[in-house]
């Protein structure tokens, strides 16, 4: 897939002060995936927070590799020490952890 | 650099650079109008010589495309390794008699450098003409020469770029096919016939140059039922179609021994935890056992690992959601499944499907099966065959406005 067919997905950090957020918007997929990954792990390379609220919130779509990037960010920071909530709205996240049985394998804020 | 002489290979070579009655273009008429400039001449060319005539690549000052090969001063300039002079070519042995020099033209002034390839075979030349006698200085010799290997630079470069397309092209030609290969060694060859059942299948995969992560099997019971399996694992590509082969099998392997949906699928989620190091693979399934159709009933036994419900078209045009939902297979050991029982009867439709069908149907990250049920209820009573086909249809539809971004995959199976 070349780079003008790529969906638009960002991600940016937002320091709280009893956690860090990471905010992810618009398309979460097999493409974008590695992105997530690695926005994570820059995260808790760098002196790991508190607490880690990973805000999808703002995703317009998550396909399976999607829910496997949350899945393996919700593992790394866990094994990194930092509890790990997701920040949700009723919508395509939440639709697709339906979906795929695993709502209850995250906790949420 | 040793030049090779041997016509036959420098024909070969001039072929293989795929110059000769090209358009004209800009990067060598730069070079030409330059090269005239510099050396205050009235004619400067590049010329290519090819088995019958001498062809203008680019010619700046003379309005002529092409000459004969004789009296071509460029085809002698082809046959050396360093530049070609002809001071006062009225005087010079080589060229008194050449009619370019007796003729109207009038050349006095003659010197061309051999167009060299890396590879040692001269295409043509890059020379300088004047219509009276002139001397280079040695600096001058060495500055055309410089040219010279400036459009021979050209050269090399379009060949490269031609290459690199022609690769690409070859490339995705190739993984095409592995892609094609790959897909059908993960599909059955063929749909089994099950007694007192008529069965149809699909696989739409979305790119042809990748394996698709989407699969469906249909395991017969030799005592006279099946297993309809379709399948979705995560990710795409050749780690995901040995995933799918893992998958496919072990359910084939576990589901034909005890025909529980539900044990089956716990085996694959055992035997796709362990062989990860860490989580990172997943796939999801619907898993029906058909029991064997007696006097047109039958009763299914769906488990569910994270998939969308299959659905029951009932002969009346009543849909139900079949399966209780359970969580994808292959993440943590922690999953459980269930088996929800269902009869079916003469006329009635079991229609199992991945997640890119639903898109496919209800739009770009549906999870809702709202729409494939309205779509359903209609074909209520129909062959197998008749409803594959509708929804080969909507999918039509639906790539006639986007792309197909995920594959679809689907088994629609009818009591007799």
């Amino acid at each position: 897939m070349s780079e003008d067919e790529l969906a638009a997905f960002g991600v940016h950090t937002e320091e709280r002060a009893d956690h860090v957020r990471l905010v992810v918007t618009g398309e979460l997929d097999f493409y974008r995936e590695p992105e997530l990954r690695s926005a994570v792990e820059a995260l808790l390379a760098q002196g790991p927070p508190q607490r880690l609220v990973l805000d999808v919130g703002g995703l317009q779509f998550l396909d399976s590799a999607g829910l496997r990037g949350l899945l393996v960010c919700r593992d790394r920071s866990r094994s990194a020490g930092v509890p790990f909530c997701l920040a949700v709205t009723p919508g395509p996240v939440t639709r697709l952890l339906d979906l795929a049985g695993v709502r209850s394998w995250f906790t949420y804020e | 650099m040793q030049i090779i002489t041997d016509e036959a290979q420098r024909l070969a070579a001039v072929r293989r650079y795929q110059v000769l009655d090209t358009p004209p273009d800009g990067a060598f008429e730069r070079i030409t109008a330059l090269a005239a400039r510099l050396f205050q001449v009235p004619i400067s060319i590049v010329s290519i010589v090819d088995s019958d005539r001498i062809w203008f690549k680019s010619h700046h000052g003379v309005d002529v495309d092409e000459i004969d090969r004789e009296p071509g001063l460029c085809a002698s300039a082809v046959l050396q390794g360093e530049p070609w002079l002809v001071n006062d070519a009225r005087t010079d042995p080589r060229t008194l008699a050449n009619p370019l020099v007796a003729g109207e033209l009038g050349l006095q002034f003659y010197a061309g450098v051999p167009l060299t390839t890396h590879d040692g075979y001269n295409l043509g030349t890059l020379c300088i003409i004047d219509q009276q006698p002139r001397e280079l200085t040695e600096a001058e010799v060495a500055s055309l020469t410089d040219l010279a290997r400036v459009v021979m630079d050209e050269l090399e470069l379009r060949l490269a770029a031609r290459r690199t397309v022609e690769l690409g092209s070859q490339l995705r030609q190739s993984a095409e096919d592995v892609a094609r290969t790959l897909q059908r060694s993960l599909l059955p060859a063929r749909v089994p016939d099950v007694p007192g059942l008529d069965i149809a299948a699909r696989y739409h995969v979305a790119n042809a140059e990748e394996v698709g992560g989407d699969f469906y099997d249909i395991v017969v019971d030799p005592a006279g039922g099946c297993a309809v399996v379709v399948g979705d694992v995560c990710g795409k590509g050749t780690a995901a179609a040995s995933l799918t082969g893992t998958a496919r099998w072990v359910l084939r392997a576990t589901v034909s021994e005890s025909w529980t949906p539900a044990g089956a699928l716990a085996r694959l989620n055992s035997v796709m935890v362990r062989a990860q190091d860490e989580p990172g693979d997943y796939c999801t399934a619907a898993l029906v056992a058909v029991a064997p159709v007696q006097d047109g009933r039958t009763t299914v036994t769906v488990g569910l690992a994270g998939h969308p419900h299959p659905l029951l078209v009932r002969a009346d045009g009543t849909v139900e959601r079949l399966g209780t939902t359970a969580p994808v297979v292959g993440w943590t050991l922690e999953a459980s499944y269930t088996e929800v029982a269902a009869p079916m009867s003469s006329g009635d439709l079991l229609v199992l499907f991945t997640d890119g069908t639903l898109e496919v149907v209800a739009g770009h990250g549906a999870t809702d099966d709202q729409e494939v049920r309205a779509l359903l209820a209609p074909l209520a009573g129909r062959p197998a065959e008749d409803v594959a086909c509708a929804l080969d249809d909507a999918l039509d539809d639906a790539l006639s406005v986007a792309t197909l971004r995920d594959d679809a995959a689907f088994v629609v199976v009818a009591v007799r």
